[in-house]
C-alpha cells in the first residue's frame, strides 16, 4: 500500500512509493503495453526493481510518486520527475498508467500534480517530456495540459523493429497556472 | 602528454587522454570563458576530475561506451613542425616537441538499442579559429557511426554560441528542434539548439565518409563476392545480396557542400 498522500488532487493524489508497491511497478514495467511507450528495451527483475527502489530514496535528481484514485487504496500508475537540475531549473517528466486504469484521466491529473510540484516545490524554471510520436495517448495529455511541442526528433528510439521518432515538449514555469487551472479548461481525456 | 592517437583525421588526430592530461582538461571544465560553452555549473577539483577520469575515460568494467578523447594537431603530434606552441618550453630537451593537445571531445550518453549517442567538443580559446573543432567533431561522428554502429549521433549548443552551432552545421549536422529556456548561464536562461546527423545522411556524404585508410581490396563481405545465403524471393530461390543503397532510407536530399 502506497504511503500517505504527498499532493492531493480532484480524482487522484500522488503518494511516495513504499516497499509493498515494488510488485506493482515491476509488473508493469515489464509489461509489452506500458513498456512500449516508455521505450525500455530490457527486461527488469523483482530485484532490480527493489535496487532501484533503494537508489531513488538517495537520489535528488529524480521524485517518483505513485497514481492513486482519491476513491481507492492501490496505485493505478507512476509519475516520475527526474534529471532534475537545480542550477539550470530544468527536469524531466514521464508518467504512465497500468493497461486496465487507462482512459480514466489518471495521467493527465498525475502529471499536471507533479507539474504543481515541480514549479511550485522545487522552483524549477522548465520542465521537459517526451513521447514517441505514435503514443498518442501520452501526447493527448500532454497537449491538453498545454506543454508546447518544441520538435520531433528523429530516429530517436527503436521500438518494434523500427527507428521511431519522438515529440519534444516543454513547458515553462510562468506558462503554468497550476493543475485546477490547466485541468479547468483543458478538459480530461 | 597525451596517449596514443586513436582516430587520426585531416588536421588533428584524437589521442587518448592519459592523467598527465588531466591538469590541462581541468582548466577546459572550470575557465569561466570556456565552461560556459558547455553550461557547467559546478567547480571541478583535482577530486572531481579524478573521479572523472576514473569513470568517465578510464574505466575498464563498465558497459558505458562512450570515448572521451584529446584533440591533437597533426604537425604538433608528429613533431614535423617544429615551432613550440605558444611558447612551452618542456620540449626543449627533446628534438621533436610533445604533442600538445588544444582541447578534447566527449561522446556520451550512447543509448541502446536505439544506437544514438551525443558529442561534444572543447577548443581552448587561444587554438580557435584553425577548423580544430571541425575536424574533430568529424572524427567522432566517423567513429561513433563507422565503429560503434549508431545510426544518429546528437549534440547541443547554445542558441547565443554561434562557433558551436558552426562546426556543428559544417559536419552535416541538421538543426532540429530549439529547447526553450534549458540552461542558465551568467544570470540568464537560454535558448538550447538540438542538432542531429543521422547515419543514413553521414553515409551520403563520399566528403565525409571515410573507414580505414587504405582498406585493401576485399576487405567486406560484398567485394569477396559473398552473398546472404538466406536471402530468397517469394518463390524460394536465393536472390542474393540486396544492393547497399537499395533501401527506402531518409535523407537522400541535399548533402550539403559547406
Amino acid at each position: 500500500m502506497p504511503g500517505p498522500a504527498f499532493r492531493r488532487g480532484e480524482t487522484v493524489a500522488l503518494h511516495p512509493i513504499n516497499e509493498e508497491d515494488i510488485d506493482f511497478l515491476h509488473e508493469n514495467r515489464n509489461d509489452p503495453e506500458v513498456r512500449w511507450g516508455l521505450t525500455t528495451a530490457f527486461p527488469q527483475t523483482r530485484e532490480q526493481a527493489e535496487k532501484r527502489h533503494e537508489q531513488h530514496a538517495e537520489d535528488d535528481s529524480g521524485v517518483g510518486l505513485l497514481i492513486v484514485p482519491t476513491d481507492a487504496d492501490d496505485p493505478v500508475g507512476n509519475v516520475v520527475g527526474f534529471d532534475i537540475d537545480p542550477a539550470h531549473g530544468t527536469a524531466e517528466l514521464a508518467a504512465w498508467v497500468a493497461p486496465e486504469a487507462q482512459g480514466e484521466g489518471y495521467a493527465t491529473e498525475g502529471t499536471a500534480l507533479m507539474m504543481d510540484y515541480l514549479f511550485a516545490e522545487r522552483r524549477l524554471h522548465t520542465v521537459v517530456a517526451r513521447a514517441i510520436v505514435q503514443n498518442e495517448a501520452s501526447r493527448a495529455v500532454l497537449e491538453g495540459l498545454g506543454f508546447q511541442q518544441e520538435g520531433i526528433q528523429p530516429a530517436e528510439k527503436y521500438v518494434d523493429g523500427e527507428h521511431v521518432d519522438v515529440a519534444r515538449y516543454s513547458m515553462l514555469a510562468r506558462e503554468w497556472d497550476g493543475a485546477a487551472a490547466a485541468l479547468g479548461h483543458g478538459g480530461e481525456a | 602528454m597525451p596517449g596514443p592517437a586513436f582516430r587520426i583525421g585531416e588536421d588533428v588526430a584524437l589521442h587518448t587522454i592519459e592523467r598527465e592530461d588531466l591538469e590541462f582538461v581541468a582548466r577546459l571544465r572550470n575557465d569561466p570563458d570556456i565552461r560556459h560553452g558547455v553550461t557547467f555549473t559546478r567547480p571541478e577539483s583535482d577530486v572531481e576530475l579524478e573521479s572523472w577520469f576514473e569513470d568517465h575515460v578510464s574505466a575498464t568494467d563498465t558497459d558505458d561506451e562512450g570515448a572521451q578523447l584529446l584533440i591533437v594537431p597533426r604537425d604538433a603530434a608528429h613533431g614535423t613542425d617544429a615551432e613550440p606552441d605558444g611558447g612551452s618550453d618542456e620540449a626543449a630537451d627533446d628534438a621533436r616537441p610533445a604533442p600538445q593537445p588544444v582541447g578534447y571531445v566527449s561522446l556520451f550518453d550512447i543509448e541502446r538499442p536505439a544506437g544514438t549517442g551525443e558529442i561534444a567538443v572543447t577548443v581552448a580559446p587561444e587554438h580557435r579559429g584553425q577548423g580544430y573543432a571541425t575536424d574533430a567533431v568529424r572524427e567522432l561522428v566517423a567513429y561513433g557511426i563507422e565503429e560503434l554502429r549508431l545510426t544518429k549521433v546528437r549534440a547541443l549548443a547554445l542558441v547565443t554560441n554561434d562557433a558551436s552551432r558552426a562546426v556543428l552545421e559544417n559536419v552535416g549536422f541538421r538543426v532540429g528542434e530549439v529547447r526553450r529556456e534549458l540552461k542558465r548561464v551568467d544570470g540568464e536562461h537560454v535558448d538550447v539548439v538540438a542538432h542531429s546527423l543521422l547515419a543514413d545522411d553521414w553515409f551520403d556524404r563520399p566528403d565525409t565518409t571515410r573507414g580505414l585508410p587504405d582498406s585493401p581490396p576485399g576487405a567486406t563481405a560484398a567485394e569477396r563476392g559473398h552473398t546472404n545465403p538466406f536471402a530468397t524471393d517469394a518463390d524460394g530461390t536465393v536472390v542474393g545480396e540486396r544492393r547497399p543503397d537499395a533501401g527506402d532510407g531518409a535523407g537522400a536530399d541535399q548533402g550539403g557542400e559547406r
